[in-house]
């Protein structure tokens, strides 16, 4: 029941939230002093008669009031116009949406490894404190963070493909998400979308190692700042927790620090890695327009770094757009997991 | 608060910090005054994509050019806008922030409004800015303003309601001080260590964010040095002349990690309270 | 649920069920060490409850902890020994105290709320206890263990008087009232058998009617259990209620001890008599408070000689000088007191 109400309560609050979001991006689009709204609708250098600019304007509805644009312009996104772009030479919304599961992947990959690496260390950091396997977590995690992603990403790519390539070794590959070769020869029917998922329902096991080979560079340098922002906070969050008299009541039971750690610690420790888990999404799909574009991954980040070259607005406002609305739903999935972990949540 | 900066000898990691950073900003402060603006434009066909030497430290890029000065040269543009944009946004950011603390009608309103804006990744924001303002060094910058200031406005909000409720503020009341007065003299003070704190992360974070930017291609032309376009434009000579990347990350990931190192010491310092 | 099988064959109560003897304990602050408790001694034998007395800050809760060797990290033993049931618990391993805490020690604190872990069920909670020891499971004929470890758990919500425990076992501990609360801290030291049950100041959270609950309960948990209790309080009426023996700390050593009648009948140190005095009375209608003057010194700044001759109305110079040694005055009666020394007695 409460659990219910509570659910209802966070959509609300984050439907507000995407309605200003759009609000933003309108004024943005058409609102910014000192620019003509109708450049972003028209392609650079080609030539258009007065009457088909006059009719544009009018489809556009610029000349009327900017409120009633937005109540316009909110409608037709509703109904799945959110523009045409030059750049992919379509509708905004396919174009995002047809590359949509290639970024997914990354970003889901990026996840997986920041939180399958970086909780452990956080851990293991706050039960060393201040010994050698603490200052290491947080050594790495500080160089982490100062690293800008697109660098290390090109770094990665000069290592693994270049350097070892030269030396001999077995490389990883640094462009695109599928060996040529492969696609060509046994390509998959798209399901998902998913290369991963979908080559392994259909037990295309050699595309499968092809796409995860592909994956391995772009999603570890997409994972590093959240790596080193998920080992922080588990580390200072997990300090914290093992303060509390509940942990002391647990180690005068005799309970050995494994389960303490495990069945008491973690669930109290784990609840700010969770928030910084919705923030982190934020950073990474920033992050993913750089890496996308480092590692010729044909995502929605590349296209949008195309658009901004190409002076696109409409393709990369439509852009802005949709990662604001993933990010919503995203915070709204972690608001669900911290209510079904901490139960004095829900009331 | 004197006392509380020079405590920062205390932490070698943060004085190591603080003396990196300090470095890196001499160079790029006097690296217009001591290197020819012709470095920039000339072009030496005959030096082209060398590797490091005793001549050129860094190598020359493919036109020729010594890397070594255009990295400096790029550093003073980088941090001059990185740290411009932080400023701006902490000014914007703490006025915003003060009003919503203090005015309550105007409160919920502001708040909404920095949620939104956080909502947004902030590359993302940055780009869709830029891009419609169009593609300029101080377009760039507003952009990233737009930004950064969300932070500090929820920041210095919490400070100043909090400060609000505290005894001192109330007996200062009863003694008949004007809201005016009691803001600027008292209540201000107070307020800011902690946003402050946030502050040399955060141009580390301006300062990757711009130059991501520019490596996508929405820096400044060729003949303005930025870090970020300076890899992008090594990029096509990668495997040939690696330095051409690696120096101008390297550059951008150092001044990053000492703001960083600084930044850590001054959160534990001026608001040991934040965790994340 | 008793406690007497494990001993079988151990004829009279010869050994006591623990002994400290010179204990002294040292704490870090300020990047020094400081003597926090001075070679402190106590004995309780089985079915006795020793009250332990004193101020905040006399050391009766770090004699606790070092009791299960649960010191807090700026901590460390200095000398001394404290035998458990004969065995040496000082210098044991970590495991070997895990074993220690699961069996023979349990440890009932002050706070319950701060004490239960919030993200777990109470019946969980008690639950882990069966799990960590089998064998306390009397053999249920082949009921899967943890069903079992439910079931008891229930019946040991009953044992501690709560009402519907069927209901009370899957809820949350921020659902339940204090004196709930501390009555399942309570029930989840007795469901170990321990030989030992140390009590912290557990009733000093919760108010008045509670307490008496409380302390109901422990009487008759005394009778049906031959509960074997070390009551840490600072409370004389709770020792008068319960209490057969009686030890006086201040300021990290102990001062007197002895029985209680005898105790409250004619206290020896002038700590004790104040201490006694301050139990409030009512004379003629009005409630009369007599507190002890001055406060108990800083751990880092004691007195010289003996702690609490600044606040002491019989000190004389010998007392500013030496620290007195503790004396048995009767058997079974310790002073550490000046004015008893070679006969020089004062009343």
């Amino acid at each position: 029941m409460g659990l219910l109400s509570y659910v209802a309560r966070r959509l609300a609050l984050l439907g507000l939230v995407l309605l200003g979001v759009s609000m933003v991006v309108f004024f943005v689009l058409r609102g910014m002093p000192g620019v003509d709204p109708l450049a972003a609708y028209i392609a650079p250098g080609l030539p258009m008669s007065q009457d088909a600019l006059a009719s544009l304007r009018r489809q556009l509805h610029l000349d009327e009031p900017l409120p009633l644009q937005y109540v316009y312009y909110v409608a037709n996104l509703l109904k799945g116009d959110w523009g045409y772009s030059r750049t992919a030479a379509q509708p905004v919304l396919d174009a995002l949406l047809a590359r949509l599961p290639a970024t997914v992947e990354l970003a889901v990959a990026a996840v997986l490894l920041s939180t399958a690496l970086g909780i452990p260390a956080g851990i293991v950091a706050a039960l060393r404190k201040d010994r050698a396997a603490d200052v290491a977590v947080r050594v790495v995690s500080i160089t982490g963070i100062s690293f800008p992603v697109f660098w290390l990403g090109i770094i990665l790519q000069l290592v693994f493909f270049y350097y070892m390539g030269q030396l001999g070794l077995p490389t990883l590959p640094s462009r695109g998400r599928i060996g040529d070769t492969i696609a060509l020869i046994d390509p998959i029917t798209p399901m998902t979308g998913l290369y991963l998922v979908d080559s392994l329902l259909t037990g295309k096991l050699a595309f499968f190692g092809s796409a995860l080979r592909h994956l391995v560079l772009p999603s570890f340098a997409l994972s590093l700042i959240g790596l080193a922002a998920v080992v922080r906070i588990m580390r200072a969050s997990m300090l914290e927790v093992l303060r509390q008299d509940y942990i002391l009541l647990a180690r005068s039971k005799g309970l050995p620090t494994r389960t303490i750690v495990m069945r008491h610690a973690l669930r109290n420790a784990i609840t700010p890695v969770l928030t910084t888990a919705g923030t982190t999404l934020g950073i990474l799909l920033g992050g993913a327009v750089v890496v996308e574009t480092v590692f010729s991954w044909p995502g929605m980040g590349s296209l949008a770094a195309q658009g901004i070259l190409n002076n696109d607005s409409i393709l990369v406002v439509g852009f802005t757009l949709f990662v604001a609305t993933m990010m919503v739903v995203v915070n709204l999935v972690v608001d669900l997991l911290y209510a079904v972990v901490d139960p004095r949540v829900r009331y | 608060m004197l006392g509380q900066l020079a405590s920062i000898r205390r932490s070698t990691v943060a004085t190591t910090g603080a003396v990196l950073f300090v470095a890196i900003f001499v160079t790029g402060a006097v690296a217009p005054l001591v290197i020819p603006a012709s470095v920039v434009r000339d072009v030496a066909f005959g030096a082209r994509l060398s590797p490091p030497s005793a001549r050129h430290w860094f190598g020359t890029d493919d036109f020729g050019r010594d890397l070594f000065s255009l990295v400096m040269l790029a550093a003073n543009l980088d941090l001059r806008v990185a740290l411009s944009v932080v400023l701006g946004a902490l000014l914007v950011g703490t006025v915003l922030g003060a009003v919503a603390g203090l005015v309550n009608r105007l409160d919920e309103p502001i708040m909404r409004a920095t949620d939104v804006f956080l909502s947004i990744p902030s590359l993302v924001l940055a780009m869709a800015i830029a891009s419609v303002l169009g593609r300029s060094v101080q377009n760039l910058a507003i952009a990233l303003v737009f930004v950064s200031w969300p932070i500090y406005c929820r920041l210095m909000r919490g400070q100043v309601l909090s400060e609000k409720q505290k005894p001192y503020v109330k007996s200062l009341r009863t003694l008949g001080v004007g809201p005016a007065r009691m803001i600027f003299l008292h209540v201000v003070p107070n307020t800011l260590f902690p946003v402050i704190a946030r502050a040399p992360a955060d141009v580390g974070l301006i300062l990757i964010t711009m130059a991501a930017l520019s490596y996508i291609g929405f820096g400044p032309g060729p003949y303005v040095p930025e870090w970020g376009s300076l890899v992008a434009a090594g990029q096509t000579y990668i495997f040939q002349a690696p330095w051409l990347v690696v120096f101008p990350g390297v550059a951008i990931f150092l001044t990053s990690l000492s703001l960083n190192l600084v930044g850590d010491w001054a959160r534990d310092v001026f608001d040991p309270r934040l965790r994340s | 649920m008793t406690s007497a099988t494990r001993r079988s064959g151990a004829a009279a109560t010869a050994v006591p069920v623990l002994e400290i003897s010179d204990l002294s304990v040292e704490l870090s602050i300020g990047g020094r060490w400081i003597q926090a408790l001075d070679r402190v001694g106590l004995t309780i034998q089985r079915g006795e409850v020793l009250g332990l007395v004193g101020e905040s800050g006399s050391g009766k809760s770090l004699t606790a902890l070092s009791i299960a060797g649960l010191l807090p990290g700026n901590a460390r033993v200095a000398g001394g020994s404290i035998r458990l049931n004969g065995e040496e618990v000082l210098g044991k391993s970590e495991r070997a105290l895990n074993r220690l805490r699961a069996r023979s020690v349990a440890l009932v604190f002050q706070n319950p709320t701060s004490y239960l872990n919030p993200v777990l069920t109470v019946g969980a909670q008690i639950a882990e206890i069966f799990e960590l020891n089998p064998e306390l499971l009397e053999a249920a004929g082949g009921r899967p263990r943890r069903r079992e470890a439910w079931r008891q758990s229930i019946e040991a919500l009953r044992l501690v008087r709560i009402p519907d425990p069927e209901r009370v076992v899957e809820r949350y501990p921020f659902e339940l009232s204090g004196g709930m609360q501390q009555r399942v801290v309570i029930a989840m030291a007795l469901v170990r058998q321990p030989d030992l049950v140390i009590a912290d100041e557990i009733t000093t959270a919760l108010d008045v009617t509670v307490q008496a609950q409380i302390l109901s309960l422990l009487a008759e948990l005394r009778r049906t259990v031959r509960l074997t209790l070390l009551l840490i309080t600072h409370d004389m009426g709770i020792v008068a209620q319960l209490a057969d023996r009686v030890v006086v700390m201040y300021s990290g050593s102990v001062v007197e001890s002895s029985d209680v009648r005898t105790l409250f009948k004619s206290p020896r140190h002038p700590y004790s008599k104040a201490l006694l005095e301050t139990v409030p009375t009512i004379d003629g209608g009005r409630t009369v408070f007599r507190p002890i003057r001055g406060a108990m010194p800083a751990l880092t700044d004691p007195p010289a000689g003996c702690r609490f001759h600044p606040r002491c109305p019989d000190a004389f110079d010998q007392c500013s000088r030496r620290k007195p040694e503790r004396l048995a005055l009767d058997p079974g009666r310790v002073v550490a007191c000046h004015l008893y020394e070679g006969g020089a007695v004062s009343e």
